[in-house]
């Protein structure tokens, strides 16, 4: 297997590692927010902002598949020697260790968050008043999605 | 995928799969959205106040147009007295019920609390074809089998339509009628059968919160029977009949207390989680030849217990809970109305509220 | 009122038979009539006392029924409540009071009065049974006494009615024809002598 390869596995990792964390985060609260509102609709803000929380992750995860396409030069302005073409085995496994710390960190933290954020849908259904509370709680999960995304950008921006 | 299995890890009728649940922490996602629904719903229990406002009204209109405005049923057109109220109860149980039942993943375990309704109308239909008289009207149409296939089957003592638990019950009161003639069995038998068929269900199911309460159920029901014999000096053959299986305190143990003084019993029970129950049930009892402080704790015990399914996010208990507590609700809400049609004085309708959610 | 009677000896003879018999029932019928009255006052004291028991005891059971009724779920309790056991049969016998004849119930109370399960019902049903049971046999009890109580009252109503018709009608009219009669007699006696003395003189007169 050759250098770009394993780059390009790293960065099929971290897209839909995260990607799947997301959408199970997402996809369990928007089914809790769809009880609430099936009672009462007025709390439609609320529930949106607490399902999308989640969805971060996913993002996350895309903006270093996309970070780590431009640095091999697949996109953007033409260069005299494309990195893809130069790109060593050693730097191709260096690439794929570079995405995954958002990769796992972006599954787990992701469905976490919807199990947060899906207790804070049900807290918000009980007490309109108090989702902002429920919503910072939920971001404390995020932090670590955060700390993922970091250390990939790093990993990645390092002159290799 | 790893993820859809652990989706299922929580399901259905077999015990739950052993080894941690990492992603999910053993909640049951399936029931994301029906939590949702019954948190918004617990918002709609009534409380305190609504109970006193209800106690205050005057006019049973009034009382009908309160209960509407929270969240009750319609019920008939036309509403009129007090007991036409009670109806409206009835109705509201058999939306609460439907809603669980269309809510649950879990059949068997929301079919259950239906089923109840089922040994209900059993227990009718053997003692009205034993007794000759006709009991029509006290047929509950709520259960898992339709009153008039239930009745058909008793009429022609053919229960193939029926599900194994009916047929099954028959049989058991069948063999005890024709040696005892006596329908206090019939009761007694269905009953038991019925405890059976929850401990069938829920046990299997694998599940710590139905298991627990279970365990509650059956243990304060048993300690309410042995109460109930004792103080009436009943006979001990009685008790053996009427004690459930499959409580966390054995029936074996429960029997000696039949025959010791009571301090024996309320230190027999001293050392378990029923003790204050226990303890001011028995007291009241012989101070004041009163049950209700007794029934009272009871239901705070059950109470309490199903109230921690608020804190749970996901899974089957909040919905089992909502069911369960509701019940508790139409109990207080049946007495003030009771107590309304029988002109009770507020103060002692207050006396003997029930206790609710 | 005089009677439509003949103005014959006879007839004054059976009249004051008559009378004398009258008068004789008439002190019969008063004694019994105070007898009945004596009677009457005591059964009225003892039926006074069962009564406010029975009262108090049934206002107990109807108060402990409330208390099941307001816990329990209406078809639940009349399920309960709908094969009973407990099996009541009267025997009814007859005693008698002067010429009065009047109930006695021997209640024959079988089986157990508890017919239902414990499991769906209030231990307060069991409390309200249990006193219902108590007072069953005063229950049967105080309707023998109020039975035999109206008995009475109208034996005595109907003794009174003829101690009233022999005092106030049939003694007086006796009374009053055998005046009449004895007045006529008197009269048909004086006529027959004025009419010998009339002869007498015609005679001597010749």
């Amino acid at each position: 297997m050759g250098g770009l390869e394993l780059a390009l596995f790293g960065v099929a990792l971290a897209v839909f590692l995260a990607g799947i964390g997301s959408a199970i985060g997402v996809g369990l609260t928007a089914q809790v927010a769809n009880g609430v509102l099936s009672e009462q609709p007025d709390l439609f803000g609320k529930a949106l902002l607490l399902t999308a929380l989640p969805g971060t992750q996913g993002i996350y995860g895309f903006l270093i598949g996309f970070l780590v396409i431009m640095k091999l030069g697949l996109i953007g302005a033409p260069t005299d020697v494309p990195f893809y073409q130069v790109i060593t085995v050693g730097q191709g496994w260096q690439m794929f260790a570079s995405c995954l710390p958002v990769a796992f960190a972006g599954l787990l933290s992701a469905i976490h968050q919807g199990r947060a954020c899906a207790a804070g849908v049900e807290m918000t259904a009980k007490q309109p008043d108090q989702a902002g509370k429920a919503l910072v709680l939920a971001v404390f999960v995020e932090f670590y999605a955060v700390l993922g995304l970091l250390t990939s950008i790093l990993l990645i921006f390092r002159n290799w | 995928m790893a993820v859809s299995r652990l989706n299922l890890a929580n399901t259905g009728k077999h015990p739950v799969t052993k080894g941690p649940d990492f992603f999910l922490f053993k909640s049951d996602a399936r029931y994301a959205y029906a939590v949702g629904r019954i948190r918004s719903l617990e918002n709609r229990y009534l409380t305190r106040q609504d109970i006193e406002r209800l106690i205050a009204t005057e006019e049973s209109e009034e009382a009908y147009r309160f209960l509407v405005e929270k969240g009750y049923a319609e019920g008939e057109p036309k509403v009129k007295t007090w007991s036409d109220l009670e109806s409206c109860l009835r109705i509201q149980r058999q939306e609460v019920l439907a809603l669980i039942s269309t809510l649950s993943k879990d059949t068997s375990i929301s079919d259950l609390f239906r089923e109840r309704y089922d040994f209900h109308n059993l227990k009718v239909l053997l003692k009205a074809r034993y007794s000759g008289q006709n009991l029509e009207h006290l047929l509950i149409d709520v259960g898992t089998v339709p009153v008039e296939i239930l009745t058909e089957a008793v009429t022609d003592d053919d229960y193939r339509s029926s599900p194994q638990f009916i047929s099954n019950t028959v049989q058991v009161v069948n063999t005890r009628w024709e040696k005892t003639n006596n329908p206090q069995l019939i009761d007694i038998l269905t009953d038991g059968e019925m405890y059976k068929r929850f401990s069938l269900v829920i046990r299997p199911f694998g599940n710590r919160f139905l298991n627990r309460w279970l365990d509650l159920e059956i243990d304060l029901a048993n300690i309410k029977t042995l109460v109930r014999v004792k103080w009436l000096d009943l006979d001990t053959a009685l008790l053996t009949q009427s004690l459930i299986e499959g409580g966390s305190i054995k029936e074996t143990e429960l029997f000696p207390l039949r025959e010791t003084p009571w301090e024996t019993v309320a230190s027999f029970f001293s050392k378990t989680r029923y003790a204050k129950t226990v303890a001011t049930g028995t007291d009241a009892l012989l101070k004041s030849d009163s049950f209700l402080p007794l029934e009272k704790m009871a239901d705070v015990t059950l109470i309490s217990y199903l109230e921690r399914a608020k804190v749970q996010s996901l899974g089957i208990e909040p919905l089992v809970a909502y069911l369960l507590l509701k019940e508790y609700e139409f109990k207080a809400v049946r007495t003030v109305l009771v107590g309304k049609a029988n002109h009770l004085p507020a103060e002692l309708m207050r006396n003997k509220l029930p206790e609710y959610p | 009122m005089k009677l439509q009677v003949s103005a014959t000896r006879m007839e004054l003879l059976r009249l004051k038979k008559r009378l004398d018999l009258a008068r004789r029932g008439h002190k019969l019928l008063k004694d019994k009539q105070d007898e009945l009255m004596r009677q009457l006052l005591d059964l009225i004291e003892t039926l006074r006392d069962l009564r406010t028991k029975a009262e108090e005891q049934l206002q107990d059971v109807y108060r402990s029924f409330l208390a099941a009724r307001l816990w329990t779920d209406e078809q639940m309790l009349e399920e309960a409540l709908s094969f009973p056991r407990k099996v009541v049969d009267l025997q009814v016998q007859e005693r008698r009071i002067m010429n009065l004849r009047v109930p006695v119930l021997k209640p024959r109370l079988e089986g157990d009065i508890y017919c239902y399960g414990f499991a769906h019902t209030s231990g307060e049903l069991d409390a309200c049974l249990k006193k219902l049971d108590s007072v069953l046999e005063d229950m049967v009890k105080l309707s023998e006494a109020e039975k035999t109580l109206r008995l009475l009252a109208d034996e005595i109503e109907r003794t009174r009615r003829r101690v009233n018709a022999l005092e106030y009608i049939l003694i007086p009219n006796l009374q009053q024809t055998i005046k009449y009669i004895e007045m006529r007699l008197e009269e048909i006696e004086l006529e027959t002598l004025t009419r010998l003395m009339r002869v007498k003189k015609i005679i001597r007169g010749e």
